[in-house]
């Protein structure tokens, strides 16, 4: 099982001399265990920060005030709240799906992609489960969405799309908590090994408290792994249960988010295409996403051994991939709606290329659908450069989508009467810029704290357990 | 405890009658100089503690064993027996538009006056309501409201005014009462009147002069030129086949607006039934509901509409129309002048209070000539009392022949025209006295300023619009320390100030024996009119020896003609504070908060304006600015200006809004059309808040027409749409167990799109029944406005010259509610009655309903709008309808309390709820009756009538929503261009 990504009488580019590897591994411990890159961290932490209070300050503002705060309105209920909302678990989502699938297809160069992947998805669920609270009218009440025993024996109102939704959300997060940490747990114990022979080495000397505490820490969350071979196959077995999991919630939440549209009869959104394009989108997203943070974790932190051109050109041969799906997607729901659809659909359409938000619609075309393309190049495919900048390009792409989605229907639906424009204000904007902080700074505590990539992976392409496979 | 005196009536008479115990007087001794404290702004514990004490009354006083019993509030140990806690009260009386009554009921709940409703009995508004009406109950309760009197702005006393004019007074009685001068607004009260009368007698150098910033002297002066003497003129729409409208304002706003629009639609309704359709053929310069409603609109400018009547009249006269010139004008006046050529005697032509004299003169002939007077128009002596026009008094006090100048009900500083230089002739007056409800700009420029009563907390009585004397009776024991007109003259004049109800009782009591009067003075009371009172006909010949001239010079020299009308919302700026009022969607524009410069499309284009430019006006010294609004179906080089705009007064809540019309007005000439203005841009830009952003239905048919003769536009298709799930209350199958259920009422309710005429009397009545919060100008311009219901307004056609249509839009009350799939937390859903309820404290605010609903009716309370009323704005909302909160949907419910109500009465009598028994609150406040309400399981009611008929449909029906609230498609008169 060399993974699907691998065809025959390739030259093994991953193939690398086993003293290289053990080095690698021993990078990504130092990250951890030594914090090698302590300025640019604390810039980056810093600045996250700054974004952070952007957070706190307009989230304080809209839980004093009330969601007038924003530039919502009737008829626009729901706009960058939501938009933001649905663009974060898609991004969660996509890179959830793509470790779920390197895992189950069993793609052996996986292992420096999918801790990070599987990190996106962790941290961008939580910037994305922010939303559903914070948007509320009253979210002092977030709860009522929640089955929970009440002396009012009040339930949720169980066809609501929303409902499933938060169901859906609060299962990704379990999930996606436990595929990261499940992945963790063999480098938190290697990362224990070495607190404890630091702890050891170093006792008697100032510090010794902080690597005490260390050595704990790591020897608690390792869950008394000790690497037996019945330990290796039951982890074995959760990491594939996991990733099944994961890709059931990926489709699930997805189709979820798309039914709280679809599920209405507003034109644009009432649409039996749109769980298949919000699916396609949230992949187009996380990986776009995963292949811009690999691009600069493999910028910042000293770990060219491990991440490789040849990784660009498996993220960049996905976006293409991805690119063509969503292509497909976006022109069938197009010629869909201007062949077939009612007037008001037609309206909607229109409106979305010609509106005032028409930026948006082709902000999807120019930034999403387009710049992939250029990875028809296998010179493009190995530039991390140009990966980045299509990835983040893919990613606003898809908030794009998400924006003329939501906001072009709801802005002007079936009665002219109704309609009202909506524009975006700063307390919005700022918002969203303060998730994206939520993520950078919880992703950097991670990337300093954590292995960046699977120690296990690494060793194990090194010390074939499965070599017969291999050959 | 103390009893009430054995005497209180079962029947509700007067509060003081109620009160009239010695614990009473006492208290009333020991409160009453605290009110003046609440000049600096009611404090809300000391202003409920006056409140609760003015309430219970008897009932309190009787527990007043300690120096201040009412330290603690409590509720009723024992019911006061003159209140039913919990309970409904209701009070005939009336609300005034400049004057002008129509007949009202109060509603009251513990004590406070909560909705007024249309007196079903009167026999002119019948029922209806207006605008004004409806939002009368918040200006009763404006924390703005003038509490005390002031002298130079200075607190004071009603005990030093006396003091002060005493002397004066009587030294202008010794002197004959030269220099003495009285300015009031409209008055058609007889009692008024009278006391006016005696005043006069006993000041007989005294001159009375009357002013509204709504005038009606071109009426006056064509009649007086056709006639020989000033006349009202009245009409008889159900014996019209044909009406014609030249810049007229029938179906606008106005005193006379409930009534006629009654009249108008009972007509259109019945000679839709018998046909032909009665057409309405309109012409005018600016768009207005008449011109909406109108099946033949014209638009013509001044000069166009000056001909167009003239040679009407031609025709009129020669007795045949003369060939069409093929414009749209000449071929509008042959369609007309053919329509009424062959309904001599049938047809009405009508002009507007706003028409030029000329325009009016021509009006009458042309009646005259079709034998229409007597038949379809006839005439009655002024409703308004004729007094002398503001321009001599003006020139008086110029000349400094006034010295005293006592100003009723009237804000001259305001709306005077401002060729008139009121204010600056006022101060030369030594003793200005003026009355008014605000601390206004005419009372910042007097001496005395004295707080006048609410018309509903005060006794009095008006003329309705045809004579009917309708009488005033107090709901609600005076907030304030004010006093009412006629309490103010009797202070002035008589020995002994009498008070308000004494001076009504004996008005109308006049010779007769008090005991006998007694029986009908009660009946009186309760019904809030005198039968029989309406005026009668008078006859006028119109003697032809007169010519007359159309006023109109062509030469325009780059200048514009500007056309001033009342405003649809604040009227002349009297309703300009009320915030209802101001928020309230102008009917044609969609505006709040603002008065605009309306130019046609065609102007736009020349002088490339675009609406919210703000543009000045000149002519000669006086000059306004204001923003530009693009107006389809205006005349072009015409200006439309709207009263009501740029109250001065600091602390009102008007303070600002918009420009001030009559600043342009020269006093002397017509005061609705003024030429030779100059219009220059200044470069500036305002937004400017509207509810609607779109104006045509983008080729969809949300407001269908029926045109004459065509096959029906309705369909039921809608109702029959197969569902996967089977909905009980249409389950036809007999065999199904919903069949034996308990008959369950299923609401329903159909609007008539050919009845409504836009007025928005249903809008402000939804806002008074359902505690529907004001959000402000800025909130509205975000898109939050919180009407449950609405009233759509789209064209069709040109721009230039378009139909206009308007659809009130309330909750669909889908059955398949697309609205209830939404809600995660089931905050909205269906009732075993078919209707979509709204549960405020389950709602947790996701939006999801209001985005997921098709016609976009749901409002949500993006910040916590309802918060921080002032205490006394606080006491008008219905007790009975939550007051939401930050954070929650809302929406409109069908009046669920109304029919909560209404269910609890038909449970007591064991009986169903009867067909008419529930009527929604727009319902009620309809003037034209062009919505029906009712249970659709009973095969009789009306709205199952309603259902029936050809013109039904459902708007947005193909959806399968099967929405409750449906339509009647407009009518078009045949001959009308199918679009």
């Amino acid at each position: 099982m060399s993974g699907i990504l691998r065809g025959p009488g390739v030259p093994d580019p991953l193939a690398m001399a086993d003293r290289e590897w053990i080095a690698a591994g021993q990078l990504v411990t130092e990250v951890a265990s030594t914090h090698p890159l302590r300025l640019p961290w604390w810039i980056a932490i810093l600045s996250a920060l700054g974004l952070m209070g952007l957070l706190a300050a307009s989230v304080g503002w809209l839980l004093w005030q009330g969601t007038g705060v924003w530039g919502n309105n009737v008829p626009v209920t729901w706009a960058l709240d939501i938009v933001g909302y649905d663009w974060w678990i898609g991004v969660a989502t996509g890179s959830m799906a793509v470790s779920a699938l390197l895992v189950l297809t069993g793609a052996e160069w996986r292992g420096a992609v999918n801790r990070l992947a599987e990190t996106v998805a962790l941290l961008g669920v939580a910037a994305a489960g922010l939303y559903p609270i914070i948007h509320l009218g009253r979210p002092w009440f977030f709860y009522w969405n929640l089955p929970y025993p009440n002396t009012f024996l009040l339930w949720p109102q169980f066809r609501s799309p929303l409902y499933w939704d938060a169901i859906d959300i609060v299962s990704f997060l379990g999930i996606a908590f436990l595929t990261w940490f499940t992945g963790l747990i063999p480098d938190l114990a290697s990362m224990r090994d070495r607190a404890v022979e630091a702890m050891q080495r170093g006792e008697g000397r100032p510090g010794a408290f902080t690597r005490a505490l260390k050595a704990k820490l790591y020897g608690i969350t390792s869950l008394g792994w000790r690497g037996s071979i019945v330990h290796w196959q039951r982890w074995e077995h959760a990491t594939r249960i996991m990733a099944v999991f994961g890709l059931v919630l990926v489709v699930s939440l997805q189709t979820g988010a798309a039914v709280m549209f679809a599920g209405s009869v507003e034109p644009g959104w009432h649409d039996a295409m749109l769980p298949v394009s919000y699916i396609a989108g949230a992949m187009f997203s996380g990986v776009g996403i995963v292949a811009a943070m690999l691009v600069v974790v493999r910028a910042v932190f000293p770990l060219r051994p491990l991440i490789t051109p040849r990784h660009f050109a498996y993220l960049a041969g996905m976006l293409l991939i991805l690119a063509v799906i969503n292509l497909y997607c976006y022109a069938a729901s197009f010629g869909f709606t201007a062949l077939a659809g009612d007037g008001f659909e037609r309206g909607v359409l229109a409106r979305r290329f010609t509106g005032d938000h028409a930026w948006a619609s082709w902000s999807v075309i120019v930034c999403s659908l387009v710049p992939p393309h250029v990875f028809w190049l296998p010179v493009a495919r190995r530039s991390g450069f140009l990966l980045a900048v299509v990835g983040v390009l893919v990613a606003f792409g898809v908030w794009a989508d998400h924006f003329t989605i939501i906001v072009d229907t709801l802005q002007h639906d079936f009665l002219p009467s109704s309609a009202h424009p909506y524009a975006m204000n700063l307390v919005e904007v700022a918002t969203f810029l303060g998730t994206v902080g939520l993520f950078l700074m919880l992703m950097l505590l991670v990337l300093r704290y954590v292995p960046v990539a699977s120690i296990f992976g690494l060793s194990r392409m090194t010390q074939p357990a499965e070599g017969a496979r291999r050959g | 405890m103390s009893t009430p005196p054995p005497s209180s009536p079962r029947q509700w008479q007067s509060l003081e009658h109620l009160a009239d115990t010695p614990e009473f007087r006492r208290f009333l001794a020991r409160e009453f100089p605290a009110v003046t404290d609440l000049c600096r702004g009611p404090e809300r514990r000391q202003f409920m503690r006056l409140m609760a004490a003015s309430f219970a009354m008897a009932g309190l006083s009787g527990c007043d064993s300690e120096p201040d019993g009412r330290t603690h509030e409590v509720p009723y140990v024992n019911n006061p027996k003159t209140i039913d806690v919990g309970g409904k009260a209701e009070y005939a009386t009336a609300w005034l538009v400049d004057g002008v009554a129509n007949g009202a009921l109060v509603f009251a709940r513990n004590g406070r006056p909560l909705k007024v409703e249309g007196n079903a009995e009167h026999p002119w508004s019948r029922g209806g309501t207006d605008v004004f009406g409806q939002a009368s109950i918040l200006d009763l309760y404006d924390p703005a409201r003038s509490q005390a009197p002031r002298f130079r702005d200075k607190a004071s006393s009603w005990g030093a005014f006396r003091a002060a004019t005493l002397g004066v007074f009587a030294k202008l009685r010794a002197e004959g009462g030269q220099g003495l001068r009285v300015l009031t607004g409209p008055v058609t009260s007889p009692t008024l009147i009278a006391e006016m009368a005696a005043m006069q007698a006993a000041f007989p150098g005294m001159v009375w002069h009357g002013h509204a910033g709504v005038n009606r002297g071109s009426s006056d002066a064509a009649a007086q030129a056709v006639f020989g003497r000033v006349v009202d003129t009245r009409w008889r729409f159900d014996k019209a086949r044909v009406i014609v409208s030249l810049d007229g304002d029938v179906l606008d706003p106005g005193p006379h607006q409930v009534g006629v629009a009654r009249d108008w639609a009972a007509a259109r309704q019945a000679s839709a039934k018998a046909g032909p359709l009665v057409a309405l053929h309109a012409a005018g310069s600016l768009p207005n509901l008449t011109s909406a409603k109108a099946d033949f609109p014209l638009v013509a400018t001044p000069v166009e509409l000056d001909v167009l009547v003239s040679r009407l009249l031609e025709d009129v006269v020669m007795d045949t129309a003369a060939a069409s010139g093929g414009t749209p004008a000449e071929d509008w006046r042959v369609r007309a002048a053919t329509a009424l050529l062959a309904h001599k005697g049938a047809g009405l032509v009508v002009a507007g209070t706003h028409a030029s004299p000329a325009v009016q003169e021509v009006v009458h002939r042309i009646n005259a000539a079709l034998g229409n007077i007597g038949t379809t128009v006839f005439h009655i002596d002024p409703v308004v009392a004729q007094a002398e026009p503001l321009a001599t008094l003006a020139e008086a006090m110029g000349a400094g022949q006034v010295s005293a100048l006592l100003m009723l009900d009237t804000n001259p500083c305001y709306d005077a025209p401002g060729g008139l230089k009121f204010t600056e002739a006022l101060a030369k007056v030594p003793l200005r006295i003026h009355a008014g409800t605000f601390a206004d700009e005419t009372a910042h420029s007097s001496d005395w300023h004295l707080p006048l009563l609410h018309p509903l907390e005060a006794w009095g009585d008006a003329r309705a619009w045809d004579g009917t004397v309708t009488l005033m009776q107090p709901t609600i024991q005076p907030l304030y320390d004010g006093r009412s007109c006629i309490e103010i003259v009797s202070l002035l004049v008589d020995a002994d100030a009498r008070k308000g109800r004494d001076i009504l009782r004996g008005q109308w009591q006049g010779g007769q024996d008090d005991k006998a009067f007694a029986g009908k003075w009660n009946g009186m009371i309760r019904d809030g009119f005198v039968p029989g009172t309406a005026a009668a006909p008078v006859t006028v010949r119109d003697d032809g020896s007169r010519t007359f001239v159309l006023p109109w010079r062509a030469a325009l020299d780059g200048k514009v003609v500007v056309l001033i009308r009342p405003d649809a919302s604040v009227w002349d700026g009297q309703a300009a504070n009320n915030p209802w009022l101001q928020e309230l969607p102008r009917p044609l524009t969609k505006i709040v908060w603002d008065n605009v410069l309306t130019v046609s499309p065609a102007m736009a284009q020349r002088e490339g304006l675009k609406s919210g430019d703000v543009v000045a006006l000149s002519v000669g010294s006086r000059g306004i600015e204001g923003p530009v609004w693009v107006m389809p179906g205006q005349a072009d080089g015409v200006v439309g200006l709207t009263l009501g705009g740029g109250r001065a007064a600091a602390g009102l809540l008007s303070y600002g809004v918009g420009y001030n019309a009559a600043v342009l007005r020269d006093g002397t000439g017509d005061p609705w059309r003024i030429s030779g203005v100059t219009l220059r841009k200044t470069g500036r830009t305002v937004a400017l808040a509207t509810t609607q952003d779109h104006d045509t239905m983008e080729g969809h048919d949300f407001v269908r027409v029926q045109h004459e003769g065509a096959a029906p536009v309705g369909e039921n298709t809608s109702w029959s749409q197969p569902s996967l799930y089977g909905s009980p209350e249409h389950n036809d199958d007999p065999a199904s167990p919903a069949r034996d259920a308990p008959k369950l009422a299923q609401w329903g309710m159909v609007i008539d799109l050919d009845a409504c005429i836009g007025c928005n009397a249903c809008v402000v009545a939804c806002q008074s029944e359902n505690n529907i919060a004001v959000v402000g100008k800025e909130q509205v311009a975000l898109g939050r406005e919180m009407h449950w219901l609405r009233v759509d307004r789209y064209y069709e056609g040109p721009p230039e010259a378009p139909q206009t249509r308007f659809q009130p839009l309330p909750c669909m009350h889908c059955e398949n509610a697309p609205c209830e799939v939404g809600c995660p937390v089931e905050a909205t859903l269906h009732d075993s009655e078919g209707l979509n309820l709204m549960v405020y404290n389950r709602c947790v605010g996701t939006r999801a309903c209001s985005g997921y609903c098709p016609y976009k009716v749901r409002h949500f309370n993006y910040l916590d709008y309802s918060a921080g009323a002032a205490p006394t704005v606080e006491l008008q909302r219905n007790p009975q309808v939550s007051v939401r909160s930050r954070g929650v949907m809302e929406k409109c419910t069908y009046c669920v309390q109304r029919i909560q109500d209404a269910r609890i009465t038909a449970d007591k009598l064991n009986r169903p709820i009867l067909d008419g028994e529930v009527r929604t609150a727009c319902q009620g406040a309809c003037p034209t009756t062009a919505i029906t309400f009712g249970d659709l399981t009973i095969p009789e009611s009306a709205v199952v009538a309603a259902r029936g008929e050809g013109r039904h449909y459902a708007l947005l029906g193909e959806l399968n929503t099967r929405p409750r609230t449906s339509y009647l498609a407009a009518r078009a008169a045949a001959g009308v261009r199918e679009g």
